[in-house]
């Protein structure tokens, strides 16, 4: 009883009626508070899963917002099949994703390096670092990233100076999606903060043990560092190509909501947004999620299958 | 490593990745039919498009109404830019549809065709005996009429007359000036100054303006059935009439300047950028100030020379009422005070264009500024002429309008010939209207 009575504080303050009562219906009497605590997140399942099976039905539907959703089978489908534009809004989406999560990366993890020495005010250079990464999917920054990109921008003044004249970047198809790319490489703090947690977790008797066997800090980073963090490296891959494929807000604000010049930051996001709240074709944009979601699910099942060959595990 | 990495990251991440997947998809809003009338509600919701300046103009309006019919309850809303017809959509798919609305010229079928408003045909709260036929006819579907004009506008080419002089250079004269005529002004605007301020921007991939351009070649866009009305030959000579522009210098190179936005302080002729531009008649005056005061408006270049003039006068916007509204009649006689009521039309200005109310126009002529009555002044000038008589814009126009913006970049930036675009966008038209 010593022991129920630590377990239950309350119970032995509320005296004996409570502590008398049979067991059973006290349990049954705490599995209830355990729900109550519960509740929230019941509501987070409604407030999710009913849109998003809703979603599911419309994708199967010709619905245009303002009269009553129409079931159409497959047509959707078939029209996904046929959409030009869809195609060249997945080719811009993978193009910026397949070049700025890797860029991205590299770019975090070798500023963790420099930031794992140990040197004085560290805290500082870290939030310095992160700080972009909280700002960079802001329209603000997205407006100044405009400005800094624009035809009279901070870029082609120092360009000027070496006397290379260059027009605006963000109005040449050419060059609108690197400058997005710039933009995501350069809020890289996420990532950075997660990779420096991991290199400061790597053991140090690791790196004592191949100084001793003479390997120089090359051989050290790529036979010890990068195997210890390689989990941690996965883990920021997988979420920072669902990020890349979800990209709208840098899209939508530098072209202004048009996937321009000529489609070049016509991202798939930004595509599915017109067809749904412009082109009133919303049975469209759900058939697009779904696909959407098809694609990130298979992009994240081929990670999570190739991990076995590359993420080491020490446990 | 002194914990359990497997475990940690591989859950961490499967939570992650489900709820960044939901959210991505979370789109689909429950399903509404905004064709179903509501309840009655005694009360009427006025929503439009606009800023807090013109909000208070309305809201000045709106006041004024209530002291005649204290017993209608007005509540509003508004939102600048294009977000406002993305608001409304949003509005009438989950059956929460206002009562009284600005409608765009090219949503105005988007909701016509579908039933969502109500027929104003009939309603005897609105007159529009003084509305001229024309404009009236432009918010007509199937003789159904499903929104009044709030105002009419046209689309004019100004000219910095200030800088253009400054460099010495002739200004032509805009009631009988030919294209040629304009773009070689411009050519000779920038070499004199050194390519410091640009000659013209032709907005070619502007749906509005390869309108114009059609009409003076005896097409249009579509016709009153809102099928396509051009050809790929007529598209084609626009396009080049715009490289040939750049070639000679007059239009800048593409990628030289950047829209940040259509509003005047924004806009490359209110900046001083460019010498020659297009701009919504009714903005003359705020376009005229950013300026400084040295805008001169006049036709379009080619108007006086074509086998038919290829300006319109067309509404500024429209004022519909939901087919689902609780209080229609209470609606009408909102719309039909700030559509006729002089004192009422007068307070919401010039910034919705010239009032429809020909009485009204003519009755404020005393009181407006300077600028506005050149802006009114301009499209009075053009409803006396001889012009094609606007139709409302078919279903889908705001998608082709995005595919022109598209196709047109592409020329521009020479990805595709223009003979190419031009078929590009024959195709896109008959793909989107229906041929």
């Amino acid at each position: 009883m010593t022991t129920a009575l630590e377990a239950h504080p309350q119970a032995a303050e509320q005296g004996d009626p409570v502590s008398a009562a049979p067991r059973p219906k006290r349990k049954r009497r705490s599995d209830k508070a355990g729900y109550v605590f519960l509740l929230p997140w019941f509501g987070g399942v409604l407030l999710t899963f009913v849109p998003f099976f809703i979603s599911l039905y419309l994708a199967f539907t010709d619905y245009d917002l303002l009269t009553a959703p129409k079931f159409t089978g497959l047509d959707n489908i078939k029209a996904m099949l046929a959409d030009q534009k869809l195609h060249q809004a997945l080719g811009v989406t993978f193009t910026y994703t397949f070049i700025s999560v890797p860029i991205s990366l590299a770019a975090a993890l070798l500023v963790a390096v420099v930031l794992n020495k140990g040197m004085r005010g560290l805290p500082i250079y870290r939030s310095i670092y992160y700080l972009p990464s909280l700002l960079g999917g802001s329209v603000a920054i997205v407006m100044l990233w405009r400005a800094i990109f624009g035809a009279d921008g901070i870029v082609n003044h120092v360009l000027g100076l070496f006397g290379i004249e260059h027009g605006s970047w963000i109005q040449n198809p050419d060059t609108a999606l690197g400058v997005l790319v710039s933009l995501e490489v350069w809020s890289f703090g996420s990532p950075m903060v997660i990779f420096l947690a991991a290199l400061r977790q790597v053991p140090q008797e690791l790196y004592e043990a191949a100084a001793v066997d003479g390997a120089k800090r090359g051989r050290q980073f790529w036979s010890i560092t990068l195997p210890m963090i390689s989990p941690v490296i996965f883990f920021n891959l997988v979420l920072a190509l669902i990020g890349a494929l979800q990209t709208f807000t840098q899209a939508f604000v530098v072209s202004g909501g048009t996937g321009g010049p000529a489609g070049s930051t016509m991202f798939y996001n930004l595509y599915l947004y017109q067809q749904g709240f412009q082109n009133f074709n919303m049975g469209y944009a759900s058939a697009m999620a779904w696909l959407l979601l098809l694609i990130i699910a298979a992009f994240t099942g081929i990670n999570f299958y190739a991990q076995r060959y590359w993420v080491h595990y020490e446990n | 490593m002194t914990f359990t990495f497997k475990r940690t990251i591989t859950s961490g991440l499967a939570v992650t990745a489900g709820v960044a997947l939901l959210a991505g998809c979370g789109v689909g809003d429950s399903p509404g039919d905004a064709t179903k009338p509501a309840a009655s509600t005694g009360e009427v919701e006025v929503v439009w498009k606009g800023d807090a300046d013109r909000a208070a103009s309305i809201q000045e309006a709106l006041d004024l109404f209530n002291e005649a019919n204290p017993d209608v309850k007005i509540t509003t809303d508004y939102q600048s830019g294009g977000e406002y017809m993305q608001k409304m959509t949003i509005r009438f798919a989950s059956g929460d549809a206002p009562d009284l609305m600005r409608q765009e010229r090219e949503t105005l079928r988007d909701y016509a065709d579908r039933g969502v408003l109500l027929d104003l045909s009939d309603m005897d709260e609105i007159d529009t005996s003084a509305i001229p036929e024309s404009v009236l006819e432009s918010g007509r579907v199937d003789d159904k009429l499903y929104g009044i004009p709030g105002g009419i506008t046209s689309f004019s080419y100004a000219i910095r007359a200030d800088i253009i002089e400054k460099y010495g250079i002739e200004v032509p004269d805009m009631e009988t000036w030919t294209w040629d005529e304009m773009i070689d002004t411009a050519a000779q605007v920038t070499e004199a100054s050194g390519g410091e301020v640009y000659g013209v921007d032709i907005p070619m991939g502007e749906i509005s303006n390869l309108g114009i351009w059609l009409r003076q070649h005896g097409e249009d866009l579509w016709d009153a059935d809102g099928k396509p009305a051009f050809t790929a030959a007529t598209v084609q000579e626009w396009f080049e009439m715009y490289l040939h522009a750049v070639e000679v210098g007059a239009q800048p190179a593409p990628d030289a300047l950047d829209a940040i936005g259509a509003a005047a302080d924004q806009s490359s002729l209110g900046q001083g950028f460019i010498a020659i531009g297009s701009i919504p008649t009714n903005s003359y005056a705020v376009f005229n100030d950013v300026a400084g005061g040295g805008l001169e408006l006049g036709y379009y270049p080619g108007e006086s020379q074509a086998e038919q003039r290829g300006q319109q006068v067309i509404p500024a916007l429209y004022w519909s009422i939901a087919a689902s509204s609780g209080d229609a009649d209470d609606a009408a006689k909102v719309l039909d005070f700030i559509v006729n009521d002089p004192e009422g039309a007068a307070l919401l200005g010039s910034t919705h264009g010239q009032p429809a109310n020909a009485d009204v126009s003519a009755s404020m002529a005393d009181t407006q500024s300077e600028d506005d009555k050149i802006a009114f002044d301009e499209i009075i000038k053009l409803s006396e002429l001889d012009l094609t008589a606007p139709v409302p814009d078919p279903a889908g126009s705001a998608e082709l309008r995005e595919e022109l913006s598209s196709i047109g970049d592409q020329v521009k930036f020479g990805q595709i010939t223009a003979e190419e675009g031009a078929q590009a966008f024959v195709d896109a038209a008959a793909s989107i209207l229906g041929e």
